[in-house]
């Protein structure tokens, strides 16, 4: 019921439509960037799949994270903004329950994007290269890789916009993070674990590899960090800022 | 002479009218009643003799002034207070006057005068995200009154004051016009309120004046009309109400 | 009522906004991980000095993703704050242009973009002290390319923050004059490659940087810039854009 009740609470907002008009936009970019210079990626020794997550992950998962800090700063915005969370403090409702709710809305959010953007990487491998053998299986796993990578993203992101009161706090923060992370990506140290540098990685041979595993390993890890981290801040606070 | 007067002012938007041809005669020097149930047009009306929205039809003059022409003068002229209060919650409420003062181009007193009009002086330190919904409104309302302009526009100035704030506004309301001459409209949705404030009144409902006179006129009229007259209140219910059902019985 | 008294309103207007700490942070973050990493300058494949690298580097990401991105907040708190308590529908009660107030409030978004610069360039020197001594060697670059390079950026960003502030005013759903913001950052680095890179206002500062690590690695004098269509462009585009912000300004709350 909770979950029913967020959903209709972002009614009007755009967040869906926000989600899908990037979804939109992050798939184009794959399909703009073959096509105008199919050349250079398809005389490659990798297979099709690698080709195109190599030329173009990086972008795709920057507007992901993109999409998620602006979903994040909405969903608590719409509580902010006309004092729609103190009505709902004063009912009988768990915070962490509405949290999660919101939580995995974003994560739906999340979804729409990765497997759109995954949709129109194997349309790109099927229409320019000469080889698109096995992608599916590779965008398949893609795709899930993806979203567990992304949650340590969404939950911290959420775990912010709960406790800003002013939305450009929450984005400022949220660009910083995202920032920040863009230096950590190819960092040799435990730092390339950042959460905001972990959607940046991806699986394009369709194998779990050892760096794989610790990667999905790290993301679960953050993840169970920061559910605890709210279910501990709304225990010991009392008000949310 | 009048302070501000329309002519068949009208405000149709997409799919309702809120004010239909409504002719308006605000005497200057004096306090002027705007009375209607929520929803009456009241401050769709105020908003534009602010210049906030534009009429759909008719016009109207405010010192025989008017829109868009003399929009700068006339708004130099009008203190105002519209709806809720608006403020900027990140700043104290002095910091809040000062940027009304400096954009009004007014003397450095004007903010500590205002402040001690509405009471506000003690806590004009404090932000004014963190007042009471009472300090807000007379926030908003100091915001109005900063300079003594000669004419003060008010959308329910007392909304969410109590009783003792509720009774010190409406003695400050009362006592403008002999204090600095000034001309000031004042809506309510309370006849008690206006009763108490008003030397002349406005009826409006749905968008269409009912009744425009003095309080003694009022009762004339409501005796001639066959309204109940042992209490005003029930004046305007009776009013609204038989107008509710010439419109076919609609709220 | 002149521009200057409007401009000191605006500026009153941001107190306690927290919008200061909030600059400071990304770049005291990006500086922090140079120093750290200062031996990657000593074995880069760019053909760059050591000292270049570091300028290079660090400005890059800034102008990428960074300046853009914190000019998208920017827009969003000077929004935010007419808009939580209505503050703009007192304003436009007063005796004050609507357009004028909408200049006023781009060049307060100016003003803040070159407080970050200077914070930015502020970080810098600390850090490529540091780094050097660290490293056991020189990577403080001589200040007239610094403060070029800086000023280059800055006013490269002007139509990047003429666009963004077009966006906040027409576009009243916070949601979407966001992701419209943010999402058009990340092309910029597809677009900068292609022949028509200078209709794009977003990725000028990046386009600028990376023309400049091109002509230090070829060991140039100062960068060379084509500006024939770009400069027209640009400023056509800036013109544009501010017009159309004044004139919109304000308007549903005046419907």
């Amino acid at each position: 019921m909770m979950f029913a009740l967020e959903l209709k609470k972002t009614k009007r907002t755009g967040f869906f439509p926000a989600f899908f008009a990037g979804a939109l936009a992050a798939s184009a970019l794959p399909v703009i960037n073959t096509a105008a210079r199919p050349d250079s990626f398809i005389h490659q020794e990798l297979p099709a799949f690698s080709v195109l997550l190599n030329a173009n992950w990086s972008m795709c998962a920057m507007l992901n994270s993109f999409l998620v800090i602006i979903g994040a700063c909405i969903l608590y915005h719409t509580e902010f903004s006309d004092r729609g969370i103190e009505k709902m403090h004063q009912l009988p409702v768990s915070r962490n329950q509405m949290f999660f709710c919101k939580g995995f809305l974003l994560f739906l959010g999340t979804g729409i994007m990765v497997l759109l953007e995954n949709l129109f990487l194997l349309f790109c491998a099927w229409y320019w290269f000469p080889d698109p053998s096995g992608i599916l299986s590779a965008a398949i796993q893609n795709v899930w890789y993806s979203l567990i990578l992304m949650l340590p993203v969404i939950l911290l992101m959420l775990l912010t916009a709960s406790l800003c009161r002013n939305m450009w706090v929450s984005l400022g923060i949220g660009v910083t993070l995202l920032f920040t992370a863009q230096m950590l990506i190819s960092s040799d140290t435990v730092l390339v674990y950042f959460p905001f540098a972990l959607p940046y990685q991806f699986l394009s041979s369709g194998e779990l590899s050892g760096d794989a595993v610790c990667f999905l390993a790290a993301a679960l890890a953050e993840t169970l960090l920061f559910g605890a981290l709210k279910l501990f801040l709304t225990k010991s606070r009392r008000y949310t800022l | 002479m009048n302070m501000i007067e329309t002519q068949n002012l009208t405000k149709r938007y997409k799919d309702f009218t809120a004010v239909s041809h409504i002719n308006l005669h605000i005497p200057r020097g004096q306090v002027y009643g705007f009375l209607g149930p929520n929803g009456a047009g009241k401050s769709t009306t105020m908003k534009m003799f602010l210049g906030l929205t534009k009429p759909t039809a008719g016009a109207f003059t405010i010192h025989q002034m008017s829109y868009p022409k003399d929009r700068q003068e006339i708004l130099r002229k009008t203190g105002a207070f519209i709806e809720s209060p608006s403020f900027y919650g990140n700043l104290t409420g002095e910091e809040n006057l000062e940027i009304l003062r400096r954009l009004l181009g007014l003397p450095k007193s004007s903010v500590r005068d205002a402040l001690e009009l509405t009471g506000l002086y003690e806590a004009r330190r404090r932000l004014a995200s963190k007042y009471s919904l009472g300090m807000k409104q007379r926030l908003g309302l100091a915001g109005a009154l900063l300079g003594r302009p000669p004419l003060l526009i008010l959308d329910e100035p007392t909304n969410g004051l109590d009783p003792a704030g509720i009774h010190e506004i409406r003695t400050l309301i009362r006592s403008l016009p002999e204090k600095y001459h000034c001309t000031v409209l004042v809506s309510s949705h309370l006849l008690s309120e206006i009763q108490l404030m008003a030397d002349t009144v406005g009826i409006l409902n749905h968008g269409r004046l009912l009744f425009e006179g003095t309080m003694p006129q009022l009762t004339d009229y409501a005796v001639k009309m066959g309204y109940p007259v042992s209490n005003l209140e029930d004046t305007f219910l009776a009013m609204i109400e038989e107008d509710n059902l010439k419109r076919g019985g609609r709220r | 009522m002149n521009f200057f008294s409007l401009l000191k309103t605006e500026l009153l207007k941001i107190r306690r906004t927290h919008i200061f700490w909030l600059m400071l942070v990304p770049c005291f973050l990006l500086w922090l991980p140079a120093v750290l990493n200062v031996d990657q300058n000593f074995q880069n494949a760019s053909g760059l000095s050591p000292e270049n690298n570091f300028f290079i580097q660090g400005f890059m990401g800034f102008a990428w993703i960074l300046f853009p991105a914190l000019l998208v907040v920017f827009t969003v708190m000077l929004n935010q704050l007419e808009r939580t308590n209505r503050g703009l529908q007192k304003m436009l009660s007063l005796p004050v242009n609507p357009g004028l107030l909408c200049l006023a409030k781009f060049l307060i978004l100016l003003l803040l973009a070159a407080v970050l610069l200077l914070l930015m360039l502020s970080f810098y020197y600390p850090a490529a002290a540091l780094a050097g001594q660290r490293a056991g060697a020189d990577l403080l670059l001589a200040g007239d390319l610094v403060l070029k390079e800086a000023l280059l950026i800055y006013l490269c960003s002007v139509p990047m923050a003429a666009f963004y502030w077009l966006i906040a005013v027409c576009v009243r759903v916070p949601v979407f004059s966001m992701g419209i913001g943010l999402a058009s950052v990340v092309p910029s680095v597809l677009i900068m490659n292609t022949k028509a890179w200078f209709l794009y206002p977003m990725c000028y500062p990046f386009y600028t940087i990376m023309k400049l690590m091109g002509s230090l690695s070829d060991e140039k004098e100062f960068l060379s810039l084509d500006l024939i269509p770009w400069l027209p462009a640009a400023a056509g585009f800036t013109v544009i854009c501010i017009l159309l912000s004044c004139l919109l300004f304000g308007k549903s709350e005046r419907r």
